[in-house]
């Protein structure tokens, strides 16, 4: 391994890939399970009380769906128990919202709409935000760039529930231009049709749009910053003076350099998108893993919880770890760091 | 030799692949002028269909079209989120979040689909109903019932006519077969009662069920007639399955719907009308086509649905006053139909902690409640107070006894709560906090579901303000319904506030609940069922409930044994009803006529009821 010192990295990464996730799994696990409450209890009690039922043996009843969801014995014995069905059967439990249908199955559900809405919105709106963060940075003495730079400040700090709420309320309502709500046409069957994609486009745009339109401006602001720290360095002044022309310089020196760290956000913003844009998603009404996520927690749907948890997790740490691993094609001298 | 993958390389792939993703997503946007299209069309999922063949083809000639179209038309015709043709379609929202979408098991938790919605309302007839406007008695399903001479037999007709939606006849072995497949796994609602109370279920013909019970019960009946009463399901379908874990999809039913489609991902049910269903030989022919449930988006939203003529009912304002006069100003067309629910709003009292188990704590604490500021200003939509703790319908008018209420001092004043607490010698201590007697400092913790949207929390703030006046220092926290139900379960609470669900087709009965042999020890879980979570423990009301629980409601000696239990009710004051619960129900004229309203409610209103199927009855096409 001593003559190895890419394989070293690599491995050192991967072991503290897989016991970083064990980690925050194992704290999500016992955070989520100390939180107050019986979701049996209140489902019984519920039924007593819509039904007008007296049940007298409530508690056997209640004994009888814990042990079927999971939820007998100490806390640590359940422990062992799910990470056994999820390491080795790949088996979430069931929802308690839907008994027995798996957890993993609303999951699956709601994961591409998710990442098919927030994946593509986040990659937009960061290349947007990089292009123009570049030019502002570039031109920061011109007086539009200051100007746009000043309302860039504005817009990045306006909530993307707030611009759906706008967009929704110009595009949808008052000119009727685009659906209000739902992922597709109900009329048109799902398949992989011209006419069905068309639809999902369509009912996509304005929840993408909320959220491109809010966050290309954090980045617009961060690169620009980034740029402009940029400027001043000497290898700049050196290329200026190699007659260079500025167009060459802003994108061989200045963008190049730039981009690293911006990657690196991107990378997080990538891994954070399962857990979705939880207000955007329910004021569209999309199916998403926000909405799923605030739901499951608010009826107590343990196995749902975990289930969005435990993806969450893997993917934030599986971008971070693909980034680590790839930096050093996009930067040589992580490379050589690495082996020094 | 393999090409190294150098890093140019690697940045130009990303560069390639982000503007192949951008240019995806940007070309395949639609523009304005397919959305016209989109409108112009007729309502049909046929003509749709051309949209996509020739997009930029058909654009122009749209175009024209559009111009002649008035815009409240293209915002109508732009709801083609329904599948099924909106002027043959009720479209009713409600605000829970739908999730189930592949099961129809009504006895397993969490099992049915949108957790009952169209399954109660329109797919599954019961063997009878109230109505809860009117008092009057709906035989469905059966043609009636009888009791023997010691209610220790029951026996239902059922109707020859009925059917199955799969065209299977409905007899009474199907409610014998229902009633055993519930009797033999604990894990099912209504499992615990029916094995509480049935020895036996015989059919002696296909029309006839007779129930053997292991004690005299005389409402044994209510557990079919009931709102969500007990729902018979198919032997032919149900046979030889594990009712626990039977999904029963899609589900067979013999009300006036069947099930058509689900949409998860838009939380929509979609049912259709069963062709020659057998309730229209008893007159029931709902005119609507289809009906779709669906979960309602965020108020701002739906309320411009339902301006728009989207949606026939709207569900996420039904206490709020400003948005539904708002609802009403948009829309000439929206009607409101205000009904009380049958749980008023009310204050509870851990029965089972010192001080507040004796009874003339609690009535210091009567007199900090301000019902007419609650009913007037707190509750979000202007109501009534509650005098006694049930729904002020007019067929629960024969339960009041204002003779009764002549002996109690049922005013607001806090100093009278003040004096009470003087006399049982509870004292300010230095900090102005009364300590009883036991050396403890009167503090309490108020707690209050979060689902409760509907006044709850104010008035519990407006109670603790009042009972700072006289030295009880209360504070008032939401607790999440799981939460709420622990500490309460178990006794672990102090106070509450929140609804007052009893028994709704015979009040005074609800008070049987209090019965000490219901009582469960503090931190184990109350397995009494009702109201016994609150621990009161009362011999004179033993008595009192033991000779109710085997009396006929219709035995006219029962009228002095219910004076009897709320005379004692309000002697021993466990829980204070505060206000009436109303909710406004908004419902759209445009496409169907016939809704309830103001001034003519002759079927309960609540979209969420079962009755609910006897307003769809009574739509007409507008």
């Amino acid at each position: 391994m001593k003559n190895h010192p890419v394989l070293t990295y690599v491995v050192k990464r991967i072991a503290l890939y897989i016991l970083t996730i064990w980690g925050a799994f194992t704290i999500a696990f016992f955070f989520f399970h100390s939180v107050p409450g019986d979701p049996i209890g209140a489902y019984v009690r519920s039924m007593e009380q819509r039904y007008g039922q007296r049940i007298q043996d409530s508690e056997q009843i209640i004994q009888a769906w814990r042990k079927s969801m999971g939820l007998d014995g100490p806390l640590w014995y359940q422990y062992l128990q799910y990470l056994d069905h999820v390491l080795l059967h790949f088996d979430l439990g069931p929802s308690f919202v839907n008994f027995p249908t798996p957890a993993q199955k609303y999951i699956f559900e709601a994961m591409p709409w998710t990442v098919g809405l927030l994946g593509l919105a986040t990659v937009i709106s960061w290349v947007l935000g990089f292009i123009f963060g570049g030019i502002l940075g570039w031109k920061r003495d011109s007086p539009v760039a200051s100007g746009v730079t000043g309302l860039s400040l504005v817009f990045s700090q306006v909530q993307p529930y707030f611009m759906a709420l706008a967009l929704l309320s110009l595009f949808a309502w008052k000119l009727a231009l685009f659906p209000r709500r739902g992922a597709f046409d109900p009329s048109i069957p799902k398949a992989f049709t011209w006419q069905f994609i068309l639809s999902v486009i369509q009912h996509g745009t304005l929840p993408a749009l909320s959220l491109v339109l809010t966050t290309a401006f954090g980045w617009v602001i961060s690169t620009r910053a980034m740029v402009v720290s940029i400027l001043g360095e000497d290898y700049l002044i050196y290329a200026k003076a190699k007659g260079l022309k500025g167009s060459a310089i802003l994108r061989n020196y200045v963008l190049r350099n730039a981009m690293l760290p911006q990657i690196t956000g991107l990378a997080i913003s990538l891994g954070f998108i399962l857990n979705g844009a939880i207000l955007v998603e329910t004021i569209f009404q999309y199916p998403g893993m926000g909405f799923l996520l605030t739901n499951s927690i608010s009826q107590l749907d343990y196995n749902t919880v975990q289930g969005i948890m435990l993806l969450s997790i893997v993917l934030v740490m599986t971008a971070t770890l693909l980034l680590d691993l790839l930096m050093p094609l996009i930067d040589p001298r992580v490379g050589r760091q690495g082996s020094a | 030799m393999p090409r190294k993958l150098r890093r140019r390389d690697f940045l130009r792939a990303v560069a390639v692949g982000t503007g192949a993703v951008l240019a995806a997503s940007c070309g395949s946007t639609p523009t304005p002028a397919t959305v016209k299209e989109t409108v112009v069309v007729p309502q049909t999922v046929e003509v749709v269909k051309q949209v996509t063949v020739e997009v930029t083809k058909e654009v122009a000639q749209t175009v024209v079209v559009t111009k002649e179209v008035p815009q409240t038309v293209i915002v109508e015709k732009l709801t083609a989120g329904l599948p099924t043709p909106r002027d043959q379609t009720m479209v009713i929202n409600e605000t829970t979040v739908f999730r189930i979408f592949d099961s129809a098991n009504p006895y397993a938790p969490n099992a049915m689909l949108g957790s009952g919605a169209t399954w109660d309302q329109l797919m599954s007839a019961r063997l009878m109903y109230m109505n809860w406007a009117t008092g009057e008695s709906i035989n469905m399903l059966a043609t009636g019932y009888s009791y023997n001479a010691d209610f220790t037999e029951m026996t239902i007709t059922t109707r020859k006519e009925a059917k199955w939606n799969d065209g299977q006849p409905f007899t009474a072995k199907d409610i014998k077969f229902t009633v055993e497949m519930l009797m033999g796994q604990p894990k099912l609602s209504w499992s615990s009662t029916f094995n509480q109370w049935v020895d036996s279920v015989t059919c002696p013909d296909d029309y006839t069920v007779v129930f053997k019970l292991k004690q005299p019960n005389p409402r044994f009946h209510w557990n079919f007639k009931q709102a969500w009463s007990c729902p018979i399901v198919a032997q032919h379908e149900w046979e030889g399955k594990d009712p626990v874990t039977y999904k029963a999809f899609p589900p067979i039913g013999t009300g006036p719907y069947k099930f058509k489609m689900a949409v998860p991902e838009a939380r929509m049910i979609v049912v259709e009308k069963v062709e020659n269903w057998w309730g229209t030989t008893l007159g029931y022919d709902p005119a609507p086509q289809y009906a779709v449930w669906q979960t309602s988006p965020p108020p701002d939203a739906e309320i411009q649905d339902l301006a728009d003529n989207y949606i026939d009912h709207a569900h996420s304002f039904t206490t709020d006053a400003k948005l539904l006069h708002q609802a009403q100003t948009l829309n000439k067309e929206v009607v409101l139909a205000p009904w009380r629910d049958p749980c008023p709003r009310g204050i509870w009292f851990n029965c089972a902690k010192y001080p507040l188990s004796k009874p003339e704590v609690r009535w210091a604490m009567f007199h900090c409640i301000d019902k007419q500021k609650a009913a007037e200003k707190l509750f979000p939509w202007p109501t009534v107070p509650a005098i006694y703790p049930w729904a002020d319908w007019d067929s629960h008018k024969q339960y009041e006894r204002p003779d009764v209420l002549k002996k109690y001092d049922l005013t607001f004043d806090p100093q009278k709560g003040a004096k009470i607490l003087d006399d049982l010698g509870f004292k300010p201590g230095s900090d102005g906090i009364r300590v009883d007697d036991k050396g403890n400092r009167m503090e309490y913790t108020i707690i209050v579901p979060q689902v409760g949207v509907t006044g709850e929390y104010p008035i519990a703030l407006d109670f603790a303000d009042n009972l700072a006046k006289i030295g009880i220092k209360a504070s008032v926290k939401w607790a999440d319904m799981e939460v709420f139900d622990e500490q309460t379960s178990t006794g672990t609470f102090d106070i509450t506030s929140h609804w007052w669900c009893g028994n709704w087709q015979e009040p005074p009965a609800s008070f049987c609940d209090f019965e000490s042999d219901k009582i469960s020890p503090v931190g184990t879980r109350a397995t009494g069922g009702g109201n016994s979570w609150v621990r009161l423990s009362d011999p004179d009301l033993d008595k009192v409930c033991k000779q109710i629980d085997v009396m006929s409601p219709d035995d006219p000696k029962i009228q002095d044994l219910y004076t009897q239990a709320i005379d004692l009710y309000f002697k021993l004051m466990p829980s204070v009803p505060v206000v009436q619960t109303t909710f406004v129900m908004p419902f759209n004229t445009h496409y169907w006529k016939g809704w309830p309203e103001e001034g003519n409610i002759k079927n309960v209103p609540f979209t969420w009821w079962p009755e609910f199927q006897f307003v769809v009855y009574g739509l007409k096409k507008a």
